[in-house]
């Protein structure tokens, strides 16, 4: 080696520096990333407005004690209680192509509730991106003001609502109804523009809601960055919250720590046996060196929690544990209709 | 400064920085555009920081770890070191080891490619890049160590001058 590894590594990166794209190219697509960027943000102004308006108590499986009272959606000092949150879903398509059916459910601060179908299942919870053709659906909160339309989207009618067809990346449709902005796309090639405009002009106003599982006990200084559920069918599936922290500036900073409960468990096979809460247990970590650790608590029935942690000892593991809960089994059922 | 000026005179420097944080420039584009978009809307505050560049800079970090870039951040795909090495600049002579390295920085997981590039080209101190990355210092640390203990282990073998200490 003729030079140190730290200035191969600076020579590595000043080369890797030169390829960076022209800023003029930045510059030119801020326009229309603006747009796509405040269609997200008005989106979780819908949903976050909407959370508050039920709460299912979740089952808690591991917290030894007294049965779990329902908790409110609203943060309560010290770490809260699993939680739940029902959430409208204000649209739904009428029609969908043959075999299409929906697999995953999540709501994030900049990301909104997101609904995924597909053309067939996934091969597990674990594999939702493994699905052959996929079509997600977004709806947004946006009273009268006018669609934000992209200057190089076609204008589209539907249902009497004027909307874009965009062909540009992935294909998607949106348009305006009843005061919300609604929004799908194809995720992977295989919809055409016909068939896209035919699936929105299927979609009509759903009075229905789902429960989206707050699975964990948030400590304190800790936010749920996002929370998700993935399923093969109802009894098959994968509910997982991501925690993260607040920076100065109010951002969501996702900290590496997630908690998931399900049928399955994202953590690779083998570790060290253990118990929590009187329950058979595993501790390991992953194959990446600094790749964090996993705690898997086996609940019974099928089910396990999985605690995922870049940073947090094996006891903060444990509290998270021991403070997760379970969804309503009848809150999976939309999972593969 | 207002955003446009920071945006004229920052915007080259914020994607080479992005590049070398992803170790992919498209990535590094969309994850820049991202955080210009966000940075933009809240730009008065962000201006009355005593670094609004180091903010911006540390939202493309995070933007770049988050969860919804989980997947993009995987170490870079074989077949996309192969389709990227075809542009890669020939500097003469030492050219294989730095080859090498560059493949090799690839291959390091998310965080601690980001450590390795917070630490040797932005030349941050191990607690401002604890600050950037919202861990520890320590934490900073053993991230940059194991970085550069992979990269020692895997590089050909040839003799080693120095070492992080």
């Amino acid at each position: 080696m003729s030079q140190s590894l730290e200035d191969l590594v600076r020579a590595a990166q000043h080369e890797q520096a030169e390829r960076a794209v022209d800023p003029q190219r930045v510059l030119a697509a801020l326009p229309q990333r603006r747009t796509r960027v405040v269609r997200r943000r008005r989106l979780v102004l819908a949903v976050a407005a909407a959370a508050v308006v039920a709460v299912v108590a979740p089952i808690v499986v591991l917290r030894p004690g007294p049965a779990p009272q329902p908790l409110s959606v609203a943060p309560g000092p010290g770490p809260a209680g699993p939680e739940s949150r029902f959430v409208p879903l204000e649209f739904s398509p009428g029609w969908l192509p043959a075999g299409y059916a929906e697999y995953y459910r999540s709501i994030r601060p900049g990301e909104g509730l997101l609904r995924v179908w597909g053309s067939a299942p996934p091969p597990s919870p674990l594999l939702i991106d493994d699905v052959p053709r996929r079509l997600s659906m977004t709806v947004v909160e946006t009273g009268d003001a006018a669609v934000t339309r992209d200057e190089s989207d076609e204008t589209v009618e539907i249902n009497g609502g004027r909307g874009g067809y965009r062909a540009d990346g992935p294909p998607g449709v949106y348009w305006q109804a009843g005061g919300f902005t609604v929004e799908i796309r194809a995720d992977r090639p295989g919809l055409t523009r016909d068939t896209m405009l035919r699936i929105a002009r299927s979609v009509r106003p759903d009075p229905a809601g789902t429960e989206l599982p707050l699975v964990v006990g948030v400590p304190d200084g800790q936010v749920s960055v996002a929370q998700s559920v993935t399923g093969v069918s109802p009894g098959e599936w994968l509910a997982v919250t991501d925690l993260g922290e607040e920076d100065p500036l109010g951002n969501a900073v996702a900290s590496g720590t997630s908690v998931s409960v399900g049928t399955v468990t994202p953590a690779p096979a083998g570790g060290t046996s253990l118990r929590v809460g009187g329950r058979p247990a595993r501790h390991l970590y992953a194959e990446v060196p600094e790749g964090g650790h996993y705690l898997v608590v086996e609940l019974g029935g099928g089910l396990r929690v999985t605690v995922f942690s870049l940073d947090l000892d094996r006891p903060a593991m444990v509290a998270l544990a021991e403070a997760a809960g379970a969804p309503n089994p009848t809150a999976l059922g939309w999972i593969g209709r | 400064m207002t955003f446009e000026e920071f945006v004229a005179l920052r915007l080259g420097a914020l994607l080479r920085y992005a590049t070398v944080v992803t170790w992919d420039p498209h990535l590094a584009e969309d994850v820049t555009q991202e955080v210009l978009v966000r940075a933009q809307q809240r730009w008065g505050r962000i201006a009355a920081l005593d670094s609004p560049e180091a903010y911006v800079k540390r939202m493309v970090v995070n933007e770049f770890l988050s969860w919804r870039r989980r997947r993009a951040a995987r170490p870079v795909s074989r077949e996309s070191l192969e389709a990227a090495a075809g542009s890669v600049p020939d500097h003469g002579t030492s050219w294989g080891e730095r080859d090498a390295m560059w493949r090799l920085i690839a291959t390091l997981p998310a965080r601690q490619r980001a450590a390795v590039a917070l630490r040797f080209y932005e030349d941050m101190s191990y607690d401002e890049i604890a600050d950037a990355l919202g861990c520890r210092a320590v934490t900073a640390r053993s991230h940059v160590s194991r970085a550069l203990l992979t990269l020692r282990e895997q590089l050909p073998a040839a003799p080693i001058l120095t070492g992080e200490k």
